[in-house]
């Protein structure tokens, strides 16, 4: 990539790097080690086994409700590619791939040049890594996580616009919104990614990109709901959070049946408020109950004041910034800020039909980007300011890292508790699956012999052993 | 201290004890040292008292007995080791998933591991294999005051 107009990296820009890498490292150590889930990923690879590229395009650019050519494409490539039948380890291999391209241009946006920018960054790699909604963004595979690959599209078109203009760049940013976009349906993000830092003034990628783009979503748009007519999930399709619980079909029918619009704006709030304080989860105010019950977990308090905190620093940052947004005036940080903005509010608006918080997890992305500049904006502001007392802003950094810290660790508890699960649904994938198996005969020839294949790999796989974990430890350990 | 050097240590100092704890555990791996994955040996009662299907498994098709009483470990399921067959350390489970799987891969239960097992069940309180077994057959509880059990 040509460099962006003055910049410069330095030692602190390597350093960033490589913390970074080390902990997309010490990430890929667990992924390495974690079975996948057998829901989706199993009936995915069968998939990929019976069907060609050109059988899967055909058959499966649209399905109920969902049009995603792309991620059905990318999994039977994926699955083309394992050479001698190890498509356990080619997945995994593309799963890694994209984590760690995540960490490296989501640290290249952050443009971390001093010592100041340096300290800023390891909080907000945490707060990417250890928000709720990155959880089974990184953890399941389907066998390809198509939330993860969203992230990478947006994290690319946001980077390829900050560097110099070029048409390659228009190019490559117009394939990864199309891409997106066909992969699932919040690849419309990656497309308001690139729209927003276009009308905040990055030219890396011209009108020409950005007006290619928008034909691309206008087309999508067009053929899902006026051509295709696959439409879209609403009201009574899935089961949701709402209020103190989650509520089936039939209690969202009995509850909004009238007025469905009532149950979208809970979604839309829901999602937004989930990133900002973690509460609710899923739609269900789960630390709000845990008060009023007199029984608060740690974990939740740890979730709860992560977020609170951070989201203060931000909204408080963004506050000295608003007077020249009025002006339209826009420094680097105050499109990252923006960006933020935009992608939260998207994000929330397409997750009207129920709530689910890998869904929000570009907007969770974001948000630790934008944490890293309230952070780093403090740390100068005490810089300059001799006469500010530091006891002020080094407890709540300390409580705010910690609780960041504490999180991030909760992933890696996770990632080791759904191995052992995924391990055991694995052990039973046969008997799970038996309403499908004559599915399975019917598709493929070898079918049942890929699943005994897969199953007997997962088995012989170790993993650690819940009850070998301290007891007190699960109070701290977030087990949604 | 300044406040700058203050404030850097209040941000730093969580991240980077976990980034290195990151890096330990790869290099760790690497020298083939997994302190945060790794996996105690287990027999099959002790894997069925643990759910833990997949060892189970993996030692059925290694060519262990389903049937063979074996020693569980304590505090697997008591805090004294006690010597019982995988389903009845299934029991330790309180669901009948275990039970389940174990029948599937050739475990046999006869009237009085039956009887044992329902036993166990009831005075464990776990309903929901109580509940399995009252739906598998239809012979009604044992007397459990003269059913010998191994708690």
């Amino acid at each position: 990539m040509s460099p962006p107009p003055g910049s410069g990296a330095t030692a602190w820009s390597r350093a960033a790097y490589a913390w970074a890498l080390a902990v997309g490292a010490g990430l890929a150590y667990f992924l390495i080690r974690m079975p996948y889930q057998v829901s989706d990923d199993l009936e995915h690879i069968l998939i990929a086994q019976a069907q060609s590229a050109w059988d899967i395009l055909v058959t499966r650019y649209a399905t109920v409700e969902s049009m995603r050519p792309a991620m059905w494409l990318t999994q039977n490539a994926v699955f083309e590619l394992a050479v001698g039948g190890r498509y356990f380890p080619t997945f995994k291999a593309v799963h890694l791939a994209e984590l760690l391209a995540t960490v490296v241009l989501f640290v290249r946006l952050l443009r971390v040049r001093t010592a100041v920018d340096f300290t800023a960054l390891p909080v907000a790699l945490l707060a990417l890594v250890g928000m709720h909604t990155f959880s089974v963004t990184v953890r399941e595979g389907y066998p390809v996580n198509h939330f993860m690959t969203v992230l990478l599209c947006c994290l690319v078109v946001v980077n390829l616009a900050d560097l110099r203009p070029h048409w390659w760049h228009d190019l490559a940013a117009v394939l990864t919104c199309a891409y997106a976009l066909f992969t699932i349906e919040t690849g419309v993000l990656v497309w308001i990614c690139l729209a927003t830092v276009y009308a905040m003034g990055w030219r890396g990628v011209s009108i020409r990109g950005v007006i290619a783009a928008t034909t691309i979503v206008l087309a999508y748009l067009m053929l899902r709901f006026m051509v295709l007519d696959v439409g879209t999930r609403t009201l009574g399709v899935t089961s949701s959070g709402y209020g103190f619980s989650v509520r089936n079909t039939g209690e969202l029918a009995a509850l909004f049946g009238d007025a469905p619009w009532k149950f979208y704006v809970y979604n839309i709030v829901c999602s937004a408020l989930t990133v900002l304080f973690s509460e609710p989860r899923a739609g269900v105010f789960q630390f709000t109950q845990f008060v009023v019950r007199g029984s608060v977990p740690p974990w939740s308090v740890v979730n709860v004041v992560a977020s609170t905190l951070s989201t203060t620093l931000i909204a408080t940052n963004m506050l000295s910034r608003l007077r020249r947004w009025q002006r339209w005036t826009f420094e680097r940080d105050d499109v990252l800020l923006l960006v933020f903005v935009a992608v939260l509010g998207a994000n929330s608006a397409i997750s009207y039909p129920y709530l689910k918080e890998v869904v929000m997890s570009p907007a969770g992305m974001f948000y630790a980007i934008a944490l890293f500049i309230a952070v780093r904006d403090l740390l100068y502001r005490l810089r300059a300011q001799t006469s500010f007392s530091p006891v002020w802003v080094a407890v709540p950094l300390l409580v705010l890292s910690t609780a960041w810290s504490l999180r991030a660790v909760t992933l890696v508890q996770t990632l080791r508790t759904s191995a052992f699960v995924n391990r055991n649904d694995w052990a039973a994938a046969e008997e799970r699956q038996d309403d499908v198996r004559p599915h399975w005969r019917e598709r493929h020839r070898d079918a049942e012999r890929l699943v005994r294949q897969l199953r007997g790999e997962v088995v012989n796989m170790p993993v650690p052993q819940p009850y070998t974990m301290p007891r007190w430890t699960r109070a701290w350990v977030d087990p949604y | 201290m300044k406040p700058f050097a203050l404030a850097a240590t209040a941000a730093l100092a969580a991240p980077a004890l976990l980034t290195l704890a990151a890096v330990v555990v790869v290099v760790g791996a690497l020298a083939g040292w997994e302190p945060l994955w790794n996996e105690p040996t287990l027999n099959l009662a002790e894997a069925a008292a643990l759910n833990d299907r997949g060892t189970i498994q993996r030692l059925i098709a290694a060519g262990a007995d389903p049937n063979a009483p074996a020693p569980v470990r304590p505090p697997i399921l008591k805090s004294q080791e006690i010597v019982v067959t995988p389903l009845e350390a299934a029991v330790g489970t309180r669901t009948p998933t275990t039970i389940e799987f174990l029948l599937a891969r050739g475990a046999g239960m006869d009237a009085r591991e039956r009887a044992v097992m329902l036993c166990l069940a009831m005075k464990d309180e776990a309903r929901e294999i109580v509940d399995f077994f009252e739906k598998e057959s239809s012979d009604g509880h044992p007397d459990c005051e003269h059913v010998p059990t191994p708690w």
